[in-house]
């Protein structure tokens, strides 16, 4: 079914590819918001990509590969976001301080402590670490999708994740007990 | 994968998988509203004078007999030496794919005034660990002068993924500049410092490229690389 509405969307039909948007928007918008952890940017890249989409689709040739196409396309526009001049928008959270909700609140720093970390990635690591433990997908699948050898793929993903569990343990209970104390 | 790592990459999971699934409404319609005023691409599909209005199809055809006679005044003048400048090798003239054409093009001024021509070494097919070839094509080639009307050398990317993308490539003390002229990175400047060793070449893109990495390519048929094919027509 959506091989036949890549094909016609192809051609040039706005209605086919109006239903291709509507089922991607979501998936799209999922891949950008969590590589750059903003909603109204996620939301332009997601427009970008998918306007990117309908303009180059007649030059894609393997319509099997729409999906991997769509999102290589996510994560160039949000490099693209991610670079312009508009600052990120900081996500303040105040913890509440009751003894009766330290586990709730333990948990929620701990939430926040992996979201700060993983700001500090550059956006080229974040999406390899998105497209890896959210999409699931191999590094070989990785490197396809974003056109990188695979052996860079690999070192983004191990200097990613050793650089958020090294933020993660310079954090570890020191942190989460001052905010909650 | 030890039990810690395995904890930590669930944990990353996680975290992720909490995140918003459902884009919002104005998402969709904005693509939708905006959609007719995207003319799409059409793949494989030449530039062509036809589709071109009347007038412009007659200035370019006077804009072409003008630089024909300025070619033909340049090669009947006798060659002068400059002695301040270091004698500029002809790239064109050396490469393995040249062609007649290439050597008018190299003596055109577009060519001699954008830079040095491309390093032999660079000349020719490379393949790409995660697929793909990328070629660097000498100033003439046909590729160069009719998938994007250039006479000066041009660079082809096939990502083997979308249609090619094929720039013009100017060169200048180690370093290329690629201004991609069709494919997913049209209307980009990417710019790379070249590091050549034997049959590795690697392109450190600079800040403000598509690629957003570096490249990492083999010289087509040597080691591991196997020989490639002829770059994709356009």
């Amino acid at each position: 079914m959506q091989v036949e509405l890549i094909e016609r969307a192809k051609r040039g039909d706005r209605d086919a590819f109006a239903s291709l948007a509507a089922a991607s928007a979501d998936r799209c918008y999922a891949l950008a918001y969590r590589i750059l952890r903003d909603p109204h940017r996620a939301q332009d890249a997601a427009q970008q990509a998918l306007l990117g989409a309908w303009r180059d689709l007649p030059t894609l040739r393997d319509v099997e590969r729409f999906d991997a196409w769509l999102h290589r396309l996510v994560v160039n526009a949000c490099y693209v976001e991610a670079r312009s001049e508009r600052r990120w928008v900081a996500k303040v959270r105040v913890l509440r301080a009751e003894p009766e909700t330290v586990d709730i609140a333990r948990g929620v720093a701990a939430r926040d402590e992996l979201e700060s970390a993983f700001r500090q990635l550059s956006p080229e690591h974040r999406a390899v670490v998105v497209l890896h433990h959210h999409l699931g997908y191999q590094l070989t699948e990785i490197a396809e999708t974003l056109g990188i050898p695979a052996g860079t793929a690999r070192s983004r993903l191990h200097h990613a994740v050793k650089q958020l569990r090294a933020v993660l343990d310079s954090n570890e209970s020191g942190t989460v007990g001052e905010q909650i104390s | 994968m030890n039990r810690q790592s395995e904890l930590f990459d669930n944990r990353i999971a996680d975290w992720l998988e909490d995140d918003p699934v459902h884009a919002p409404a104005q998402l969709l319609e904005t693509v939708l509203a905006a959609m007719p005023s995207v003319p799409q691409r059409h793949g494989g599909q030449a530039w062509r004078p036809a589709a071109l209005p009347r007038w412009w199809q007659l200035a370019a055809a006077a804009a072409l007999v003008v630089v024909l006679g300025l070619l033909g005044l340049k090669a009947l003048t006798p060659p002068t030496v400059a002695p301040s400048q270091s004698p500029q090798p002809t790239a064109t003239q050396s490469a393995p794919t040249s062609t007649p054409a290439s050597s008018i093009a190299a003596a055109t001024p577009t060519a001699a005034a954008t830079g040095e021509p491309l390093p032999k070494a660079l000349l020719g097919a490379w393949s790409h660990a995660a697929g793909g070839w990328w070629w660097f094509l000498p100033a003439g080639d046909p590729e160069c002068t009719q998938a994007v009307h250039t006479t000066e050398a041009c660079a082809v990317w096939d990502r083997q993924v979308t249609t090619a993308e094929i720039g013009i490539a100017t060169y200048a003390a180690d370093t290329v500049s690629i201004r991609w002229r069709s494919g997913f990175c049209n209307g980009v400047t990417g710019v790379y410092t070249v590091e050549l060793s034997g049959d590795a070449l690697t392109l450190l893109e600079h800040p403000g490229g598509c690629e957003g990495d570096n490249l990492v390519l083999t010289r087509a048929g040597t080691g591991r690389a196997p020989t490639a094919p002829p770059p994709p027509t356009p």
